[in-house]
Order: structure tokens, then sequence, then C-alpha cells
């Protein structure tokens, strides 16, 4: 059976849109949670969230995280970056030692420990006294 | 005994204790030694709002470069232009104040200054060309280069010129600026602290719910995955059809021998 060029070119797609599936669906099950914990040094709790170390600084570990996890929406102040997934919330710090704290969190409990920070970003705000100021993803401005 | 002569010794004393005490007092935020950027506050109404953000916006921005400015001794801020279909417009806000540019050789800052410099070009609706938006970094602060902090920049915020026309392109500015200190070198930052509250204040609380991790992350790459197969499994069938079918013209026309069934009691094949 001699092989044509349709017959060739439906090998070659199909090869590739194997590839592209197998990569695309090789990360089902995995979080931005897993890759925290499985990249970074755990170094214990804070007020319920699982706090990791790294000896890179910020821009490269916020670099590394998104890279891998595009976030929902992130904000960034000169003290951090906070990223915001569907389940997840990570805050990364610079530290003042030197490297980078990361912390993983529920969203809710995050929203209110870094509340001064992302208040108003990503939901509702009153802490000015000014009222609502934001929304969520999706939200506008 | 010259009684005169007493109090000089006890009020030279006292003159060096007074001064003693005043020294280690305080010195007011206009007489300290190390430069500050200590500013008067600023209202929301008299920074007014700038090209992207939002007066509220733009007097909190400042706040927070001010206080990583009183951590560094380096100045950050931003240079927003905008060109609304010919008409310009512009806005700054830095370590210094709402519209307060970063300036070289400012003694508040004293280790330098980093200014985000922002284009937009909106244009009529009218018009054929697309909307358009830049950004880059000046910066005078030794040690580390534009282009690094401009890397770093990227790195922290995505920052695309695309996010500067978007929905968002007030969030994406901000970000941006707010970032700078973290992108530079050498430049020492408080870390944010959280706080142990429980709960947001005044019942405030998350809203929104963003989309699947996995499909913002693989959506695309899985959706042109399975297009692909689509499209690959036609062309295989279209093929497979095709052959099959001049194989069968062949046959009828006799140009191909007949294969003879090998479960046939063909005297030859014994």
């Amino acid at each position: 059976m001699k092989l044509s060029c349709t017959g060739l070119l439906g090998i070659l797609v199909t090869v590739v849109a194997a590839i592209l599936l197998i990569g695309g669906l090789s990360s089902c099950g995995s979080s931005v949670k897993g890759y925290v914990k499985d990249h970074y040094d755990r170094v214990g709790t804070r007020n319920g969230a699982e706090l990791y170390r790294s000896k890179d600084r910020v821009d490269q570990v916020v670099k590394d995280i998104t890279g891998r996890w595009k976030p929902a929406d992130r904000i960034t102040d000169p003290g951090g970056v906070f990223l915001r997934y569907r389940d997840t919330f990570v805050a990364v710090r610079p530290r003042t030692a030197g490297g980078t704290d990361i912390e993983v969190d529920d969203p809710d409990r995050a929203y209110a420990h870094w509340y001064p920070f992302i208040g108003g970003w990503f939901g509702t705000y009153s802490g000015r006294g000014e009222g609502f100021r934001g929304g969520g993803p999706g939200s506008g401005k | 005994m010259n009684r005169a002569a007493h109090p000089r010794p006890a009020l030279a004393i006292l003159l060096l204790l007074a001064l003693a005490a005043v020294a280690m007092l305080p010195l007011p935020a206009g007489a300290q030694t190390t430069p500050t950027t200590a500013q008067p506050e600023v209202t929301a109404a008299q920074a007014g709002a700038g090209v992207l953000l939002s007066a509220e916006d733009r007097v909190e921005l400042a706040q927070a470069l001010a206080e990583a400015t009183e951590e560094s001794e380096i100045c950050f801020g931003y240079l927003a232009r905008l060109n609304d279909a010919g008409a310009v417009r512009q806005d700054a806000v830095s370590s210094l104040g709402p519209n307060q540019r970063v300036t070289t050789n400012d003694p508040r800052c004293p280790k330098g200054g980093v200014e985000l410099q922002v284009d937009v070009e909106y244009t009529c609706g009218s018009c054929e060309s697309d909307d358009r938006a830049s950004w880059g970094v000046v910066s005078n602060v030794g040690g580390v280069s534009s282009s690094t902090i401009r890397q770093r920049l990227e790195a922290l915020t995505g920052l695309g010129k695309g996010d500067l026309l978007g929905d968002k392109d007030d969030q994406a500015l901000r970000n941006a600026t707010a970032a700078l200190p973290l992108a530079v070198s050498g430049a020492t930052v408080e870390p944010a602290e959280p706080s142990n509250a429980a709960a947001a204040p005044n019942g405030d609380r998350v809203t929104g719910s963003p989309g699947s991790d996995w499909v913002r992350e693989n959506g695309l790459m899985t959706g042109i995955g399975a297009l692909l197969l689509l499209v690959g499994l036609g062309l295989l069938v279209a093929w497979w059809i095709s052959t099959a079918g001049k194989r069968r013209i062949a046959r009828l026309r006799g140009d191909e021998p007949h294969r003879p069934d090998s479960s046939s009691n063909d005297p030859a094949s014994s």
C-alpha cells in the first residue's frame, strides 16, 4: 500500500496532535499548590497557611511559578507579589536576609490576612471608608 | 568664698545635661540627617485622576512608593503619556508624591531613581491602525541596568503591551510601578506582613470565581491538540477511502491480479 501525500500529512498531524494532547493532559490532577510543594523547601505553617522558602530572588520565584501555572489575577506591592488561583492564593515576599518566602493559602483566609494589600483588587473593600473599590477577576475596573 | 563662683560648674553641668537630652530626642522630620521622602498628606481630590489610574489609587501608590524609598533611599515612580486620537495627556506618580516625577540628583533620592515610562496611543474609531502601547524603564541606580530592571518587571508582573490597552490597564500600570522596588538589586524593602485576622473587616470578602487553573494553563494547547487530532484522523480516513477506492477500481479493471483466498482449495498451493 503506497502512502500518498494525504496519508503522510494525516500521520504527521495526528502525531503532532498526540504530542500536544499528551503534554496538556499530563498535568491533569496537578496544581500550583503541588508545584510549590515540589520545588521549594517547606518551613512550616502560619495562621493555617503553608510556608515555603527559596534562595532565589522574588522575581525569579514569581517567574517560575507563573511560568508553570498562570494566575487568574495578581497584585504587586513593594513588599511582595500576590497570585490568585481558583482555589489557592500564593503570596511571594522578599526575605530581609535574602531569598524569598512563599505562602500558600486558601483564598478566603488569605483575603483576611493580606487585606491591606489585596483588598479591593480581589474582592470588596471598605478599608478606607470609601466603599466598594473593585471586584474580582472579570469584574472590570 | 565667692558665692558667685559656685553656680558656674552647676550651670555648666545642667547645660551639658540639657544638650545631651536634646540630642537623644528624635529630630523633627525636616531636620533629620537621613534623607526622607516625608511629604504632606495629599488627598485624592488634590491629586486628581491620572490618564489610567484613579485619584485614590494614585495617592495610595505614592504612599507605598514613599515607604519603599524610606527603606532603600531610591525613588520610584511612573510617567504615563496618553495620546487619545491626537489629544495628548500625561501624568506622573512617584515616591515624592502624586504629580511629581522621579528626578535625577534629587537629595531626597540619594541612591538614585527608577522611572517606569508608559506610552499609550488610542486611535480614532474610524482609523485603520490599531491602538498601541509601549513601556520602558529609565534608571540611574548603580549596580543594575535599566534592561535588567525591565526583565525583572516582566517576571514580577507579566506586563505585556496588551495589558496597557485592556480593561485592567490601571491594574497593569499600578502593578508594574509598585514592583519597581522588588526589581532593583540591593533595594532593601520591607516585606509585606500578613495580619492574624480571621476575617476581612466590615464583612469584606473575596469576590469572583476564577476559571479552572488547568484550563487556563493547558486549555489552549489541549484544544489545538484535539482539533489537530480530528484533522489528522480525517486526513487518514480520506486517504484510506481514496486508496481503497483506487484498488477496487483497479481490481474491476483487471489491472490488479486477484489474490487467491488462502482458505480455498487451490491445487497449486497444496
